[in-house]
């Protein structure tokens, strides 16, 4: 009788098993194509009609964050992105009994922490919103709050060019030169060449009485139209493109029954294709600083891939020395308990995948007056820009999404 | 035997009951503003009130205060450089709030210039008898400009081989009042405030 009880459960788990590796996540999974199809409104609408668990609720503040971003409704945006980050810092404890629970089955019993790169990016994204909302020292605040990210994850996030440049962006748009200028210098030893920076860190150096830092990043063309001149302003634009590689699973089966499964980002080839840029009809000289945020996801996860083997080499162990304990009493309770458990060794592949694949800072100094922009790809896809005005010493921000 | 057993059974029911519903009692509670009050080592409403005090009873005890006319001040705000996201506004406004009920000093409304302006602009747009409408070019002019700035720096200790991590903030504000005649600051002060907290690194 007892016997014949333990096989129920054992039967009933392995079901369980099955239905769970098919359907972990499936809003956030149809979330994505509703994002990758432009339909950003019933993306929303999913998202809000969806139940998630507390494991997932920061995928959700994530998902939504960057869809009302993409629609223009920066505030919203705010609202879930600050949510995120508030949760961030409060899932830095280590939950215990979580941990012991993911040991035995799996890591998607773990709530979502988000990779390193993902915690910095809700800052660019809060950054830019309230520089799109003309919050210029609630920008300065996340600039802050992206540094103590940048301070604590240095080696995955040295290549983040666009958040860093946007960092000392902030600073600069406060009036801050002496902290814009200290971005900036990390900046330009990251970047493989610092000119689209350097002529700016010459001038700030230089105002600042740092002989020795303007005379480094010297330009060596002093007529790049880069820096805005005296009288004029600048126009700056954050460009997105594409969509960032999903998480996929990648499994190893070292016979008989072990399965070790880890989390990777699909290959996607980067994105090809230039700007063009036209104000009223003329080409101006602009600079553009770049960043490849699926190169970033994936040096994000690997940074974290020593902790994920130690983990699965961990569970593999616990895995092998329950279904042992129980096959001493119950050979065939064991195989249907080995079989559920290998079929749950299923990786982790939740993330904040509704990301671009790239972003763009671009800076275009304009003269005082009203211009008509206009943004091409590859001489495909146009954008026309709203109206800019500028006024001496202004400086305009506008979002462009490409494909 | 078997009552002892059901007895203990019993306590120990009672026991998980009772834990249970302490673990899930909301319990609501009124503070009085005096009372200092910390959950964190973040910035909060405690931390703005001594601001506050400690700001404006510097300023109610500086010459300027006992001047025979009283000065008159026009806010331009504390400037963020924290890492918070601190309405600083707030802090202002109860400085000019005490200041203004002290009655050694007069502030001009900076905030509602624009409103001002239209209220003005309808009343001469002949919708106000001329008898009724106010007499324009009588504001007053500002002898000071009030400023300041809010800065953290914030430490966190190193988590290797330890069971909390303490974290270290630090604010100081900076307030400073500028002579719109001479552009000398005729008077500044500050407040500090250093806080530490700690939390385990383990949770269940």
């Amino acid at each position: 009788m007892m016997q014949s009880s333990k096989r129920r459960w054992a039967v009933l788990l392995l079901g369980v098993s099955l239905w769970l590796s098919g359907c972990a996540s499936q809003p956030l999974a149809k979330v994505r194509d509703d994002v990758n199809h432009g339909h950003y409104a019933q993306a929303l609408e999913r998202l809000d009609a969806s139940e998630f668990t507390d494991r997932d609720r920061l995928l959700v503040y994530l998902h939504k964050g960057l869809i009302l971003h993409e629609l223009g409704r920066y505030e919203d945006s705010n609202q879930q992105l600050l949510q995120a980050a508030e949760l961030i810092e409060a899932l830095d404890q280590i939950d215990i009994s979580e941990q012991l629970s993911t040991l035995a089955v799996n890591e998607w019993l773990a709530t979502y922490r988000g990779e390193y790169s993902e915690r910095l990016w809700v800052h660019s994204y809060l950054m830019m919103n309230f520089l799109l909302l003309g919050d210029a020292e609630a920008a300065a605040v996340e600039a802050r709050r992206a540094l103590r990210v940048f301070d604590a994850h240095p080696k995955p996030l040295k290549n983040a060019f666009f958040t860093r440049a946007l960092t000392g962006l902030s600073f600069e748009h406060v009036g801050l030169l002496n902290d814009a200028v200290l971005e900036y210098r990390v900046l330009a030893d990251a970047l493989p060449n610092p000119a689209p920076v350097a002529a700016r860190l010459h001038r700030y150096a230089r105002e600042l009485g740092l002989s020795d830092v303007a005379e480094k990043y010297k330009p060596e063309d002093s007529s790049d139209g880069q820096v805005v001149p005296p009288g004029q302003g600048e126009l700056v634009v954050f460009v997105a493109r594409g969509r960032i590689p999903k998480k996929v699973s990648g499994n190893v089966f070292v016979p008989p029954d072990i399965r070790l499964s880890w989390p990777e980002y699909a290959y996607t080839y980067p994105l090809r294709g230039t700007y063009t840029l036209r104000v009223s009809g003329a080409a101006p000289g602009y600079s553009t600083i770049r960043s490849d945020m699926a190169l970033l996801a994936r040096t994000s996860l690997a940074a974290r891939a020593t902790s994920v083997a130690t983990k699965q080499v961990a569970r593999a162990v616990a895995k092998h020395a329950i279904v042992d304990e129980v096959s001493e009493k119950d050979p065939l309770v064991a195989g249907i308990l080995q079989l559920a458990l290998f079929v749950l060794e299923e990786a982790d592949t939740r993330g904040w995948d509704v990301l671009p694949q790239q972003l763009d800072l671009l800076r275009v100094p304009l003269p005082v007056g009203e211009h008509n922009v206009q943004l091409s790809l590859g001489g495909q896809h146009v954008v026309d820009l709203p109206m800019v005005k500028i006024v001496p010493g202004s400086r305009v921000f506008h979002k462009v999404r490409l494909p | 035997m078997m009552p002892s057993l059901t007895w203990a059974k019993n306590l120990a029911i009672a026991l998980a009951v009772s834990v249970s519903l302490t673990a899930c009692m909301a319990t609501t509670r009124n503070v009085d503003t005096a009372e200092e009050v910390h959950y964190n080592a973040n910035y909060d409403f405690s931390d703005k009130k001594k601001i506050v005090d400690d700001l404006t009873n510097s300023l109610l005890q500086s010459d300027i205060a006992y001047r025979a006319e009283k000065p008159i001040l026009v806010v331009y705000g504390v400037a963020n450089e924290t890492s918070e996201h601190i309405n600083t506004g707030g802090i202002t406004d109860d400085i000019r709030l005490a200041l203004i009920r002290a009655g050694k000093y007069r502030f001009i409304n900076k905030y509602q210039r624009d409103s001002i302006a239209a209220e003005v602009a309808h009343q001469t747009a002949g919708h106000v008898p001329v008898s009724e409408r106010i007499r324009q070019g009588q504001q007053l002019g500002a002898d000071y400009i009030l400023t300041g700035t809010l800065r953290s720096i914030e430490k966190k200790q190193s988590r290797q081989w330890r069971l909390f991590e303490k974290k270290l903030v630090y604010y100081s504000l900076n307030l400073e009042m500028t002579d719109l005649t001479s552009g000398e600051i005729a008077w500044a002060d500050k407040v500090e405030l250093a806080r530490e907290a700690s939390k385990p690194i383990f949770r269940w």
